[in-house]
């Protein structure tokens, strides 16, 4: 028998609370921050489609500069987002790689033709929802 | 008649009667599969030969989505169990491939 079971049991109790608010704390630091930057992800891949849809079946007038600046700002998004996660989650990183490869055909399809149709536009929304949605419900909070 | 059938009747070339045949089977399969990815990304492969056929939506434009939802499709049939693999491929990717290689050069013609 220990010759000291109360003291004992305290330590050890502390020692398994401490553990547990270890973890919790591990969660709350991944889990959300993740979920975070998918969301910031998505929201500036779809704002991006929106800002380069014809109006009225005629382009906005073109900005080279000004579409350089927006494509490296979210292309630097994507990069911060991959470098961010740890190798622990290898999934999350190659959803990162995977949605910035997206990206970069969609501003490869801007660059090209200046204005995307209202119908692409909305088909891409849909399949950007699906992208992104899959992933964020996969993600507990 | 559905809308895809209006959109593939104006593919008069006999040579693709078959493709034509098989996409729109691989369409129906598709959107009555339980996996909703599999679901949706039927449902959103027959909107898009819509839109072509309408004119609503360029070549350059569809392809952007097909080598798009390639990428995800990829994903999607790599989470699944390896028995349910091939079918989860024929019913996303290669049914895009039809599409893409087959289908909608023809109905570009066809406007």
């Amino acid at each position: 028998m220990h010759k000291y079971p109360r003291v004992f049991l305290t330590s050890l109790s502390v020692a398994i609370c401490t553990i547990a608010l270890f973890l919790c704390s591990c969660a709350t630091l991944t889990g959300p921050s993740f979920q975070v930057r998918v969301q910031q992800l998505k929201d500036a891949h779809v704002a991006f489609i929106e800002h380069y849809t014809c109006v009225g079946g005629k382009p906005a007038t073109w900005d080279q500069a000004s579409f350089d600046s927006e494509v490296a700002k979210i292309t630097q998004q994507f990069t911060d987002a991959e470098a961010a996660e740890s190798k622990a989650v290898p999934a999350h990183k190659t959803f990162i790689k995977n949605s910035a490869d997206l990206f970069q055909r969609d501003a490869a399809l801007v660059r090209k033709k200046h204005c995307l149709s209202p119908s692409f536009a909305a088909n891409k929304k849909k399949q950007l929802q699906q992208n992104y949605d899959l992933m964020l419900k996969q993600t507990p909070n | 008649m559905s809308k895809l059938q209006d959109a593939l009747d104006q593919i008069k070339d006999p040579t693709v009667a078959d493709a034509k045949t098989q996409f729109e089977q691989l369409i129906n399969e598709g959107k009555a599969a339980s996996e909703a990815f599999i679901k949706s990304s039927s449902e959103q492969l027959e909107q898009w030969t819509i839109d072509v056929s309408n004119g609503q939506m360029s070549q350059d434009e569809f392809d952007n989505l097909v080598s798009s939802q390639a990428i995800l499709a990829k994903n999607f049939v790599a989470s699944q169990a390896l028995a349910a693999q091939e079918r989860a491929e024929k019913l996303t990717i290669k049914t895009a491939e039809l599409a893409a290689t087959k289908i909608v050069p023809l109905l570009l013609i066809a406007l």
